[in-house]
C-alpha cells in the first residue's frame, strides 16, 4: 500500500506498510481527492465568475464566500445573483433554489443504497457536498470500485471540491472585474466537456447508451421549457427508456 | 443577506439529504433500483445538452457551432479510448479555446 500511495501522490506514509483500517481510510480519502481534481478544472472558473459578479452587485466578500461555503450549489448561487440583480426577494430566491436543485433528489435517491450502512452524521456530512461533480465521480466509484471505506473516498472528493469552490469564489470577488473576461477565454465549455467525459465513461451497455441518447434528444426538444422542466422531462424519459430496455432484456434471457 | 444565505443553505441541504436520511428505514423496490441505475448518465447528459443549448442561444455562428462540435467530439472520443478523465477534459477545453 505504501508503494501505491507513494506512486500516486509522492507522499510517503511509512506506517502504512500493512493494510490497516486507518491507512485504508486515508488512501480512500486521497483517491477521492485525486478523482475530483479533473472536474475542478471546470468548477474553478465558474466559482471565480460567481465571485466577480457578486462583487459587481455590491455583495460583500464575507457574504459571497459564506454563500459558497454554506450552500455549495453553483447553479443556485448564480440564480440567486441573477434574481438579486433584478430585485428578487429572499423568499422567492429560496423557493427558486428548490426548483433549480430538484435534480439533487435524483442523485440522493441513487446514492441511498450505498450510504444506508453509514451513521446519520456521516450521511448528513456527505449529502451536504452532493454536487453535480461529486455525483459524477461517486456514481462511477460505487459502480466500479466500491469498498467498505468508500465514504472516505466520498469525503475526499467533496471536501476538495468544496475547498476549491469556496476559495475560488473569494478569489473571484477580490480580483473582481479582471475575472469578467474569463467568459471570453472559452472556459464555459468546461462543464459540458467534463460531464460529457463522465457520461462516456459510464456507458458500458446498450441500455445505458439508448437511455443517454433518449435523454439528449428530449433535453434538446425541451430546452426552452421554464423552471428546468426540460431537464426533469428528459431525465424521466431517459430513465424510463433504460428501465424498459433492461426489463425487455431480462425477459428475453428468461425465455432463452 | 444572512437570511437568504441560511435559507438557501438549509433548502439545498434538505433536498440533498431527504432521500439519504431515509436510507436503511425502507428497502428500495427492485424496479425503482433498476430505474435509478440509469440516473447518473441520464442526469449528466441532460446537463450537457442544456448547457450546450444555452451556449448556442448566446452565439449560434457557424464557427462557434464547429468549435463546440469538435471540442465535444475530441473529448468524448479521447474518453472512450483512454478511459481516463483528465486528458479528455483538457483536450476538449483546449480545442474549444483555440477554435473559438
Amino acid at each position: 500500500m505504501s508503494k501505491i500511495i507513494a506512486k500516486n501522490n509522492s507522499v510517503t506514509i511509512a506506517h502504512c506498510s500493512t493494510q490497516t483500517h486507518e491507512c485504508s481510510k486515508l488512501l480512500n480519502y486521497w483517491k477521492g481527492m485525486h478523482a475530483i481534481v479533473p472536474l475542478t478544472i471546470g468548477a474553478i472558473p465558474f466559482a471565480m465568475l460567481y465571485g466577480a459578479i457578486a462583487s459587481e452587485l455590491g455583495i460583500t466578500l464575507l457574504a459571497t464566500t459564506a454563500m459558497s461555503i454554506l450552500t455549495f450549489a453553483g447553479s443556485a448561487q448564480f440564480m440567486a445573483l441573477g434574481m438579486l440583480a433584478v430585485g428578487g426577494t429572499p423568499s422567492l430566491i429560496i423557493a427558486t433554489s428548490v426548483i433549480v436543485n430538484l435534480r439533487h433528489l435524483l442523485y440522493s435517491a441513487w446514492l441511498t443504497p450505498y450510504l444506508a450502512p453509514l451513521s446519520i452524521s456521516w450521511r448528513a456530512l456527505l449529502s451536504f457536498g452532493l454536487s453535480d461533480e461529486v455525483f459524477a465521480v461517486m456514481s462511477r466509484h460505487y459502480k466500479e470500485e466500491q469498498s467498505r471505506h468508500s465514504h472516505w473516498f466520498f469525503l475526499g472528493a467533496t471536501s476538495t471540491l468544496w475547498f476549491f469552490w469556496s476559495m475560488a469564489s473569494a478569489a473571484g470577488h477580490i480580483l473582481g472585474s479582471q475575472i469578467q473576461g474569463i467568459n471570453e477565454a472559452g472556459l464555459e465549455i468546461a462543464m459540458p466537456v467534463t460531464f460529457g467525459t463522465m457520461v462516456t465513461l459510464m456507458i458500458k451497455d446498450r441500455a445505458t447508451l439508448l437511455a443517454t441518447i433518449t435523454t439528449c434528444i428530449c433535453a434538446y426538444l425541451g430546452r426552452n421549457l421554464p423552471h428546468q422542466l426540460g431537464f426533469i422531462l428528459a431525465t424521466s424519459m431517459g430513465i424510463a427508456c433504460g428501465y424498459f430496455i433492461s426489463l425487455y432484456k431480462q425477459k428475453a434471457k428468461v425465455k432463452k | 443577506m444572512i437570511y437568504l444565505i441560511l435559507g438557501m443553505a438549509i433548502t439545498v441541504f434538505a433536498i440533498r439529504f431527504l432521500p439519504i436520511s431515509l436510507a436503511g428505514h425502507y428497502r428500495m423496490p427492485e424496479g425503482i433500483a433498476l430505474a435509478l441505475s440509469f440516473a447518473p448518465p441520464v442526469a449528466l447528459s441532460a446537463i450537457v445538452v442544456t448547457t450546450i443549448s444555452g451556449m448556442l442561444k448566446e452565439n449560434s455562428s457557424s464557427q462557434h457551432v464547429l468549435a463546440i462540435f469538435l471540442s465535444l467530439t475530441i473529448s468524448l472520443g479521447t474518453a472512450r479510448f483512454s478511459q481516463k478523465t483528465l486528458l479528455p477534459i483538457c483536450a476538449g477545453i483546449l480545442v474549444y479555446m483555440i477554435l473559438k
